[in-house]
């Protein structure tokens, strides 16, 4: 919009070449106006690109470089029922209506809704959504050892460029919320994503990398591409009553 | 002159525009929001149909008890009044709020989107909502909720529809908020609700809810 204004003014000047009092009233009025407009506009918008919006996968925005390098401890722990393993297996999470966590949640069916000020960038799933706030303003992590782990996290974000970086630890441990999906995140669980825009902000692609010496013996890194919801897409919120009997059946 | 006198007209009211883009993301609305104080002249008055509605459900406040022991995410105006400290995030488009405790966001579209068709629209505890802007302040119009619990434990039903006016100054947000709905108030049931700005500093705390620990859980 600023190009425009910018271009609309300069019109007027080449238009007019004498200085007429209409004229300078004209141009104080818009100066005053671009002033005011200015002294409003957030520093973000100006400084890096804008990530706000819905963001939609599709079949295929998830790419994997095979399994993750886990551990004997992982090994084992997998090798217990559970939902992917036990045909009778039940998720008690589905059952249950809890939450999902991120990074695991961010590329599932339902479009995320990313949300950026000068403070922070929101990100919320519709779906048993709880909202995971990055924190942008320049803050660093908690003390650990004091922190109350999260579902989501602690996360800071920071700008690279036009890539937007987020680091997250301090996660709690409920089983299948994990980074991992199938186990429990740890102590040791660290996320960083990487965010950016492509195709001319029609799309965004964010790489991952996943350590967890609890369960991984190196990192494990992965890439999702989400495609930019139509313009007058909006929110469509799913509640989830644990009440109702059919949660959880497949 | 005449002409300058337009030309004058179209690039003001031009810039006007842009700054009404720009006050889509005025970043004075942009923090974490404690309620301080809640106020309204008169409780809601009840319809026959309203209090045998109010009757059939177990409520606390703005809340229906039994769904929140569930877990079950509550909408408006709960989020706005007792869900802990809201969370707005002033985007381009669109005015978002959080809140800590088991609400639904709401997305508060501020750029003129077209509402969806109601006819085809699934309601939602928080329902749609538009806003636009009036000088410095934010009306925001609601419809197409869901029948729950609305405001002061009045019913709220499909038909029910709230006006919020949003007004920042410095650091103390006030909404007054209009409730109607022919079919459970006897007349439009008015409030104001006054937040004070948290430090900036502030981290969202997490309030993860599991039904099988009666509603209070942990992560």
């Amino acid at each position: 919009m600023a190009s425009v204004i910018r271009s609309r003014r300069h019109q007027i000047i080449m238009d007019q070449p004498l200085m007429t009092s209409a004229r300078i009233l004209c141009l104080t009025s818009a100066a005053a106006v671009l002033m005011f407009g200015a002294a409003i506009a957030p520093a973000m918008a100006a400084d890096h690109p804008s990530l706000s919006g819905f963001w939609e996968p599709r079949v295929g925005s998830v790419k994997r470089n095979g399994q993750p390098p886990y551990n004997d401890v992982a090994k084992a722990e997998l090798k217990k029922p559970n939902k992917n393993t036990d045909p009778n297996g039940v998720d008690e999470g589905d059952t249950n209506c809890l939450p999902y966590g991120q990074p695991w949640t961010l590329y599932q069916s339902a479009p995320i809704g990313l949300a950026q000020d000068d403070r922070e960038m929101t990100m919320i799933y519709e779906d048993r959504t709880l909202p995971w706030h990055v924190y942008t303003d320049g803050r660093g992590h908690p003390d650990l050892k004091t922190y109350k782990p999260t579902l989501n996290g602690h996360s800071i974000g920071r700008w690279e460029g036009d890539e937007f970086v987020v680091d997250s630890v301090g996660f709690g441990r409920r089983a299948g919320h994990g980074a991992l999906m199938a186990l429990p995140n740890t102590d040791a669980t660290h996320v960083v994503a990487r965010f950016k825009l492509a195709a001319g902000g029609e799309e965004m692609h964010a790489h991952f990398k996943l350590e967890d010496s609890g369960w991984l013996t190196a990192p494990w890194e992965w890439d999702v591409t989400w495609y930019r919801a139509k313009p007058d897409e909006y929110a469509r919120v799913v509640v989830c009553d644990a009440r109702d009997p059919a949660n959880g059946l497949r | 002159m005449k002409r300058n006198l337009r030309l004058c007209l179209a690039a003001v009211l031009l810039c006007g525009s842009a700054v009404g883009t720009a006050h889509a993301a005025n970043p004075a609305f942009s923090g974490f929001w404690e309620l301080t104080a809640r106020k309204a002249p008169a409780p809601p008055q009840l319809t026959r149909t309203g209090a045998a509605l109010k009757a059939k459900t177990k409520v606390s406040g703005d809340v229906d008890a039994e769904a929140a022991r569930w877990c079950v995410a509550q909408g408006m105006p709960y989020v706005m009044t007792g869900a802990g400290p809201i969370d707005i995030i002033a985007a381009p488009r669109e005015l978002v709020i959080t809140a800590e405790k088991i609400a639904v966001p709401r997305h508060i579209y501020t750029d003129g989107q077209v509402r969806p068709d109601l006819e085809t629209f699934d309601t939602t505890p928080v329902g749609d909502t538009r806003g636009r802007w009036q000088g410095d302040e934010v009306v925001a119009e609601t419809i197409g909720m869901s029948a729950g619990v609305g405001p002061a434990g009045a019913p709220r039903t499909e038909a029910s529809r709230v006006v919020e006016r949003f007004k920042v100054t410095g650091n103390v947000l006030t909404i007054s908020a209009t409730w109607t709905d022919k079919s459970v108030l006897k007349g439009p049931y008015r409030y104001t609700l006054t937040y004070r700005r948290l430090p900036a500093s502030y981290t969202a705390p997490e309030h993860y809810c599991d039904p099988r620990d009666n509603g209070v859980g942990h992560p």
